[in-house]
């Protein structure tokens, strides 16, 4: 064999081995999951009224939107859900989760959770390496303030996911300060 | 070249080394040797700095409630000069809405139609006896143009007379309404939304139509069927119904039995192009701009405007009969 060719083979060895290796490292990155639920009874673009949590509440106008407000048992956070137009009645395209100010708590209706967890294990408190664990690296970062918002999108029109709901594409925002998370917010755009 | 409404220019536009065009403002040539700056209509010249005629008005003793200096009797807005003797109404596209002169001479009268006593009981006679004549318009150059006189809202329709002569005819505007009819194009609406004015004189006038779609997003295309226009929102707060400055949201409520909440007409903004299941407006910011105002004022007035949908194709009749598979109705 000649010397050449020797050489030849080498590199495409070389360029065999570090194809395999990137995409070894490409499965390892996680693939970011999508939360749809809360407490996986309260769910995302749910064509039904959530029963009982229902009762006595009104959604407020907030622009074109329908806005409901609920509290935690204790008062402490509250869960924001928002209906797009032309949904369904008590069918919401996006939730908002944060800490509750001590004025707001008196208004809302309180829901029998200790605290609002999405179904893959997200909620208030939690630290920014543990997020990352459960959602993966896929994220965009933003800076502002102190505050740190890590922004998760799904557009890829292929998405399982997105097909199940027929819609365009879904992020999910979770805002920390001093580490820990604050608030965060999931759903689909509202087109 | 841009022009001021009396043809004053600013800014300016030149490919290198062109010969300018010297037919400008209303296709008339400008005069610009010797320093003169004006217009020259077939009749008089016209100075856009001044916004007035040069010379005196041939027309003058016709029209004596005009100025003999002024252009286009000062009426810019809707209308424009006729070759320096008289205003000419244009439309919204700017086209002219009076017939022409050749229009007038070759309109063939149609008659007179009858209006007749009815027969029979509970009437005395038993035979039609004629009791007026009117004379119905013809076909020829119903054109128009939407205004105000006196302080009511309405058009000036122009049109040719039993006498064959140009007739103008004022009339008040009674009621509006709105109709999105279109077609499924896989799974959205694609159609067009057409506001249309009725006056007092029977006669409607198209006053804002554009292309919109409806749907794919969500529940689908809107449901066909009647709806009441009852609230114009804005701002929305919803960047999926803002284009540019048009930031709107026209409110409709349906005549009938649905699940479906939030239904609304506005501009088709955000990332993605179709709705989640209201009408999408996607024409230009300026008809964007124009139904808003127009629905607005029509809401004040009527308290609300009816909407038909017609989308052929439609899988969300009304009533949510469904049988697309991919469209969650």
């Amino acid at each position: 064999m000649s010397g050449v060719m020797k050489l030849s083979l080498s590199v495409c060895g070389v360029i065999i081995w570090f194809a395999g290796f990137s995409q070894m490292k490409q499965g390892l990155v996680k693939e970011f999951v999508p939360d749809s639920t809360i407490k996986s009874i309260i769910k995302l673009a749910g064509s039904e009224a959530e029963g009982e949590m229902w009762s006595g509440v009104v959604p407020q106008n907030e622009g074109v939107f329908k806005v409901a407000t609920f509290s935690n048992s204790c008062g402490t956070q509250y869960l924001k859900m928002r209906q797009f137009p032309g949904s369904f009645k008590n069918s919401f395209g996006l939730f908002e989760v944060g800490k509750l100010d001590l004025k707001s708590k008196q208004d809302l209706k309180k829901l029998p959770f200790e605290s609002f967890v999405t179904e893959s294990g997200i909620r208030l408190g939690i630290s920014k390496e543990e997020l990352i664990q459960i959602k993966g690296k896929k994220f965009q970062l933003v800076n502002r303030n102190e505050a740190e918002t890590l922004i998760y999108t799904l557009d890829d029109h292929t998405s399982v996911f997105l097909n199940k709901y027929n819609m365009p594409s879904y992020t999910a925002k979770y805002s920390f300060l001093n580490e820990k998370l604050v608030a965060f917010s999931f759903g689909f755009d509202s087109e | 070249m841009d022009y001021y409404p009396f043809g004053l220019t600013f800014n300016s536009y030149s490919r290198e080394n062109s010969v300018s065009n010297k037919f400008k403002f209303q296709s008339q040539e400008h005069i610009d040797d010797l320093g003169l700056n004006w217009d020259q209509f077939k009749y008089r010249n016209h100075q856009p700095d001044i916004g007035r005629f040069f010379n005196v008005d041939p027309l003058a003793e016709k029209y004596v409630y005009n100025s003999p200096y002024a252009f286009a009797e000062n009426r810019v807005v809707d209308g424009r000069e006729l070759e320096g003797l008289e205003w000419m109404p244009v439309n919204g596209q700017g086209n002219q809405v009076t017939p022409t002169s050749s229009e007038i001479s070759s309109y063939t009268w149609s008659g007179y139609t009858n209006v007749t006593t009815p027969t029979g009981a509970p009437y005395a006679s038993s035979t039609p006896e004629t009791i007026f004549s009117y004379a119905p318009e013809g076909t020829v150059s119903q054109g128009a143009v939407m205004g105000t006189q006196s302080g009511v809202e309405g058009a000036t329709f122009y049109s040719v007379n039993e006498n064959q002569q140009g007739a103008t005819e004022f009339s008040a505007l009674t009621n509006s309404a709105m109709e999105f009819n279109g077609a499924m194009n896989g799974n959205t609406a694609e159609g067009t939304l057409t506001l249309t004015n009725e006056y007092a004189n029977g006669k409607t006038i198209d006053a804002v139509s554009q292309t919109a779609n409806s749907g794919p997003w969500g529940n689908g295309a809107l449901p066909n069927g009647n709806y009441s226009a009852d609230q114009v929102v804005s701002p929305t707060g919803n960047t999926g119904m803002v284009v540019g400055t048009n930031d709107f949201a026209i409110h409709l409520t349906p005549n009938f039995q649905t699940n479906r909440g939030g239904l609304y007409i506005h501009p088709d903004g955000g990332n993605y192009v179709g709705t989640l299941g209201c009408v999408g407006l996607t024409g230009t910011a300026n008809q964007m701009q124009s139904l808003q105002s127009t629905a607005q004022n029509r809401i004040g007035a009527q308290g609300s405007i009816p909407v038909t949908v017609n989308i052929t194709g439609n899988p969300n009749n009304q009533g949510g009969n469904n049988n697309n598979p991919t469209v969650r109705e």
